[in-house]
């Protein structure tokens, strides 16, 4: 590659053992970044950060933990010395079942691992961004972020709390040089979306699948590799303007009814 | 190069938004077809392109006029034998109170605007069907919050991005995506002689980033949607604008 779009920079990637997060980081490197992944899965983040090479390095950790966001920010300011790009990605979906029927128990642990992270990723990244004249932070919401849909209402209501989270922290870094945006990515062939599949009976034979797809215009899931590059996209220069925005890659579901 | 070999007609080509962008796709590699009611300004940009290297062709159009929009877009096809990419972008401002806003004003913008702007798209999309291909309309961060003063201008961006949702829709099937970009304030040659020290703070006032953005800005932008890279992208506005959508009060 002649040139990339992260030459010189530092990113961390949160949730970077599967799916959309190990995609990312591996785009960030190709891009010319450098990555710190973190993840909860130590097997699998070992395994994904060794496959990238000597471009990645990694960190253990449950960003549902306090604690988390700060061990990791530090961890890559002292493995690489700055943090330019933060993509916020850890996520669960949590069970799948009808309101009535989820514990107060699961409920905390969505909103634990899917919001309350996404905030303390921010407490941790903006005085270090701050300092250091600027950055950009990409978390991953979903289409479920900005449209409802049934047996997941707390993962739907959480991914509606992390948008406000953005909006609001776009807004006290604009004049830092610090721009916050979000994906809304959906349905991707991912671990997660299979774990949602297979709750919901749909099958992974193309039958079950039918009936996420006939809202998908594009009439198909998309790739960890397609919502890695929006991610790399509003990290990069080429975004320079952009912030506190909500970025589709949906194959075109959140437009409207496909027919 | 992210579009080689493509070929990609952007109207309002001549200036500003479609300029910039114009250049930035013949960077990645695509052949420019520069569409502009100034011919001249769009001669420039073309063959500026093709002193770069490039390949490139002027045409003159007025998207008032339906008839020169399949003129327009029966002519880059004469020439370059396919259309890949449509940046949507030629289109009037006026700014002017609601209660002030005549007939006049509201018809001509929502003619040049919203009527162009789907009269461009439905004829290269007739061209795309079979083949595949890629739409980027121009809406406005004025088709994204009320403004003030943009009665004819900012329903008639918000209507593009209605117009782009459902082209996404129906287009989908025959592998055309279609995609608006809404720019916050965009420091322009047309714009920035106009501008006065109060017209630039009105709007800094509102974008958190505090500053005008640059046309290269939207450049990038369009690029990402038009290539590979968006690949599972489509009905998106995306928008440009410094976080302008996401502000309210922007001050502890």
């Amino acid at each position: 590659m002649a040139q990339g779009t992260l030459d010189g920079r530092v990113a961390v990637v949160t949730g970077a053992a599967s799916g959309i997060g190990e995609a990312t980081a591996r785009l960030c490197v190709a891009q010319g970044g450098r990555v710190l992944l973190v993840d909860r899965d130590a097997v699998r983040l070992a395994a994904v950060a060794e496959s990238i090479g000597s471009s990645a390095t990694s960190f253990h950790a449950d960003v549902a933990e306090p604690h988390a966001a700060s061990a990791y920010v530090e961890h890559a300011l002292a493995r690489f010395g700055r943090v330019d790009i933060a993509m916020l990605n850890a996520g669960m979906a949590g069970t799948v079942c009808r309101i009535e029927d989820v514990t107060a128990q699961d409920f905390d642990e969505i909103m634990r691992t899917n919001v309350r992270s996404v905030w303390s990723g921010l407490a941790a990244l903006f005085p270090v961004m701050r300092l250091a004249g600027g950055g950009s932070i990409v978390v991953t919401a979903s289409t479920g972020g900005v449209m409802g849909a049934p047996m997941v209402a707390p993962y739907i209501a959480s991914k509606h709390a992390v948008i406000g989270l953005v909006k609001s922290a776009a807004l006290e870094g604009a004049r830092h040089n610090i721009r916050v945006n979000a994906i809304a990515p959906s349905p991707i062939d991912t671990p997660m979306m299979a774990h949602i599949d297979r709750a919901l009976g749909h099958r992974d034979d193309g039958g079950g699948r039918a009936r996420t797809l006939a809202h998908v215009p594009m009439r198909r899931y998309g790739t960890a590799d397609e919502v890695a590059r929006m991610m790399v996209f509003l990290a990069s220069a080429e975004a320079s303007f952009c912030t506190g925005g909500v970025y589709l890659v949906d194959g075109g579901a959140a437009a409207g009814i496909s027919g | 190069m992210k579009l080689k070999g493509k070929v990609a007609l952007v109207t309002g080509g001549a200036s500003g938004l479609g300029e910039s962008t114009a250049r930035h796709f013949a960077r990645e590699g695509a052949y420019v077809v520069v569409a502009d009611q100034d011919i001249d300004g769009a001669k420039r940009v073309s063959d500026s392109l093709v002193g770069d290297g490039a390949k490139a062709i002027a045409i003159q159009v007025d998207v008032g006029d339906a008839k020169q929009i399949s003129d327009c877009v029966a002519q880059a096809l004469k020439h370059f034998g396919q259309i890949d990419v449509l940046f949507n972008s030629a289109g009037i401002a006026r700014l002017r109170s609601f209660l002030e806003t005549s007939v006049e004003d509201f018809d001509l913008v929502h003619k040049i605007n919203v009527r162009g702007t789907f009269l461009m798209g439905q004829q290269v999309a007739r061209a795309m069907v079979g083949r595949g291909g890629n739409i980027i309309n121009v809406a406005s961060a004025s088709g994204r919050r009320g403004n003030h003063g943009r009665t004819a201008y900012g329903t008639g961006k918000a209507a593009i991005v209605m117009l782009t949702e459902i082209m996404a829709v129906e287009l989908a099937v025959h592998g055309i995506r279609v995609n608006a970009i809404a720019p916050g304030p965009i420091e322009t040659p047309i714009v920035a002689p106009q501008l006065t020290e109060e017209g630039r703070k009105t709007w800094t006032a509102v974008v958190p980033m505090n500053r005008w953005g640059r046309p290269e800005e939207i450049a990038t932008a369009a690029v990402f949607l038009a290539s590979e890279d968006a690949s599972f992208v489509t009905g998106h506005c995306l928008d440009v604008d410094g976080g302008f959508r996401a502000g309210g009060i922007l001050k502890p």
